[in-house]
């Protein structure tokens, strides 16, 4: 979808231009047509010079008499018209010289009232030309009567058709001029107008661009951030004023539900600690007797010793959560810190056949406490799950910038379904949860850290029985070599 | 400000709130060989650790009337070198940097493992008397401080652990004089009946076990002062 100022700019734009073309069109097509109606008025005038100065002599005929139009003002330019008049039955009476031996028109086609058309004159330049039919001038001393002036069989007065054109170059070229003043014109007005639209439109939607900006900071891992309601238009404001109020709420509820469970969990250790000790003294003082008491007693402790466990996850991941806005990011080395974790994991399961692809060293830039957390929390997942005597791989290689910790492992029962879930606090496989020392809290605390250290995670199943967890994390770049290759890589099999 | 004579004892002063794990560790240390005075909130727990009569004081740390930390500070504030270790569900670093720049000695998060507590006090025990060695040798006979255990030759002598805590406190002050009075304080703190002969029965046992037949005794009596160990004759 485009965008705002986009959508403001070129509609405004486009109806601004569209109202200038339609102005320019409109005031370009008046002006054509006023100046057009004074020349052809003009041109009218002086074909009626010509036609004012042919008389009906009566029964002596018709006399051109062309004395009046050299005191006239057009007899400078007299020769340059050209002028056909005809009599009634259609015989010219005159032809200015100019025309040569060419017709204006066909004096059968030439209408009562003046008739306007273009036409292409003798030599080639276009002309503008008036026909009309009239009633040429009468001397009453030189008509005896009525009858004189009417042609044989007629009842009316003898009428003459005349048709006078004249260049209409200057007019055209003052139309071109007019045309041109006007596209230029308007092109200037038209930049003016994308010139204003842009910065109207820019400064305008600059409070909303603000908002957009501060909104694109705001995550689940920032709700403090709050917008500055001061100076921003009525318009804004309700908007700010609400985001503000359920970001307040919002973080509010967070906190509220870590403090909770820190709470929560803080608050069960005493009474773990009292059913852990009376269960521990009670197993001392009964060492040697009682060994049915020591039975209870001893499944007390393992109670009190998988709370404990379950308490501690809880307050690892509400601290894991309590850490977004103090996350550290420094240079440490994944290898390393994998290394030692997946030595751990293998004391803990011998079982287990390990290989392992770790290179020397791989820097990354993250916090080492959350790292460690990420790193104890998914090999203790592999240990956990994993298979007797399964298999698992565990590589760290560079690729893209990126540091990929892939660790696979075998698992039975994964479905392609559960991939959805596995990330998901106290989420097992199986809902039945009695003999299992598993909380379903470690992979809950493994995504939380990479989100909060901005690494992607995925899991996937290959081969319908591996689980796969990939970790990508961004590579250091102080320090790292330039091109970021990994030294000596180590693959081991047990 | 009130100065704490200091003089070296075995009994351990155990300040907790919480009146089920207050037993269950009273019961624990008791049976263990300590004997064991239990306070239930910070004002009664201070007056109890000034009085001076105790080796170690166990100390919560989220108590009513004054809090664990307030304790230590009047305590570290009246020039007491007592030993104390923290037993707190403040777990986070910065809890137990507070609590051991406060004074206290050691630091145990609950829950905690009963053994990992008794050792750690059986270890700032050890240090009241200076002594870094965990077993000690007197003669034919050896104390070994961890496993609770009195040997003679490398053979294990069956104690119980009252006879284990007499004897231990005995021989930590080897050469010294040791009052009648001090061992009913130290050994049998409020369960010791007044005015018996708890003591003198409690060391003749203990001598009918860790001497060898027809040898002199490690365990001598001065008439009038008390009784010293390690010095053979009558």
């Amino acid at each position: 979808m485009r965008s705002m100022r986009a959508r403001l700019a070129t509609g405004l734009g486009a109806g601004l231009a569209t109202v200038l073309f339609v102005f320019g069109l409109v005031f370009y097509l008046y002006f054509r047509y006023v100046i057009q109606l004074g020349f052809d008025e003009t041109l009218y005038r002086k074909a009626w010079l010509f036609a004012g100065s042919v008389e009906n002599k009566g029964s002596a005929g018709l006399e051109f008499e062309m004395r009046g139009l050299q005191d006239s003002d057009y007899s400078r330019r007299m020769d340059d018209d050209f002028v056909e008049i005809w009599d009634e039955s259609g015989t010219r009476i005159y032809r200015s010289p100019v025309l040569g031996a060419s017709d204006l028109c066909k004096s059968s086609t030439i209408p009562e009232n003046p008739r306007y058309s273009d036409m292409t004159l003798p030599g080639g330049q276009i002309g503008r030309l008036v026909a009309f039919t009239f009633i040429p001038n009468i001397d009453e001393d030189d008509v005896a009567n009525e009858n004189e002036i009417k042609p044989a069989g007629s009842n009316a007065a003898r009428q003459l058709r005349i048709a006078l054109a004249a260049p209409r170059g200057g007019l055209d070229a003052s139309l071109r001029r007019i045309l041109g003043g006007l596209i230029i014109g308007g092109l200037l007005l038209l930049a003016c107008v994308v010139t204003t639209v842009w910065l109207t439109v820019r400064v305008g939607l600059r409070p909303l661009n603000r908002i957009a900006v501060e909104t694109s900071l705001i995550d689940a891992r920032n709700l403090s951030h709050r917008f500055d309601v001061f100076g921003l238009p009525p318009e804004l404001t309700p908007i700010a004023e609400r985001l503000n109020d359920l970001m307040k709420r919002m973080q509010a509820s967070i906190d509220r539900e870590r403090r909770f469970t820190a709470d929560a969990a803080h608050e069960l250790r005493t009474p773990v600690a009292e059913l852990r000790t009376l269960s521990e003294v009670g197993l001392r003082e009964t060492e040697n007797e009682h060994p049915s008491i020591r039975v209870f007693l001893s499944d007390a402790r393992a109670i009190a010793l998988h709370l404990e466990g379950l308490i501690n996850a809880l307050l690892t991941l509400a601290r894991v959560e309590s850490r977004s806005e103090r996350a550290d990011r420094k240079v440490i080395d994944l290898a390393e810190n994998v290394t030692t974790t997946v030595a751990d994991m293998g004391r803990r399961r011998p079982d287990i056949k390990l290989e392992t692809a770790i290179p020397s060293t791989a820097r990354v830039l993250a916090d080492s406490t959350l790292v460690r957390v990420m790193l104890d929390n998914m090999f203790d997942n592999v240990a956990e799950h994993t298979t007797q005597n399964g298999a698992v791989l565990v590589s760290l290689q560079f690729c893209e910038a990126a540091w990929h910790l892939k660790i696979k492992n075998s698992a039975v029962g994964l479905t392609a379904k559960d991939l959805s879930h596995v990330f998901d606090p106290f989420w097992c496989k199986s809902a039945d949860r009695g003999g299992s020392s598993h909380f379903g809290l470690g992979l809950a605390l493994v995504a939380e850290c990479a989100q909060l250290m901005e690494v992607r995670l995925r899991a996937s199943i290959e081969g319908g029985n591996m689980f796969v967890i990939d970790a990508e994390w961004h590579a250091a770049k102080v320090g790292q070599e330039a091109d970021g290759r990994q030294t000596n890589p180590a693959t081991t099999v047990r | 400000m009130q100065t704490i004579e200091w003089s070296p004892k075995m009994r351990v002063l155990l300040i907790e709130d919480s009146q089920r794990l207050s037993e269950y560790v009273a019961r624990g240390l008791r049976h263990a060989g300590f004997a064991v005075d239990a306070a239930a909130d910070g004002e009664n727990g201070l007056f109890l650790a000034q009085s001076g009569e105790h080796d170690v004081v166990i100390l919560d740390l989220m108590l009513p009337k004054r809090d664990g930390l307030g304790v230590l500070a009047a305590l570290r504030a009246g020039n007491s070198n007592i030993h104390v270790l923290v037993l707190t569900a403040k777990d986070t670093i910065a809890d137990r940097v507070q609590g051991l720049n406060a004074g206290a000695d050691d630091y145990l998060v609950k829950p905690f493992a009963f053994e990992e507590l008794l050792a750690r006090v059986q270890a700032l025990v050890r240090r009241v008397y200076g002594i870094k060695k965990t077993v000690l040798a007197f003669g034919p006979l050896e104390l070994d401080t961890t496993k609770r255990q009195v040997r003679r030759d490398g053979k294990v002598i069956d104690l119980r652990p009252r006879e284990y805590t007499l004897f231990e406190y005995l021989a930590l002050r080897a050469g010294q004089v040791v009052t009648r009075g001090e061992i009913e304080r130290h050994i049998y703190d409020e369960l010791a009946e007044p005015m018996s002969n708890v003591v003198d029965s409690a060391i003749c046992s203990l001598r009918k076990l860790v001497d060898s037949p027809g040898g002199p005794s490690m365990i001598m009596t001065r008439r009038g002062h008390g009784y010293i160990f390690g010095e053979t004759g009558e």
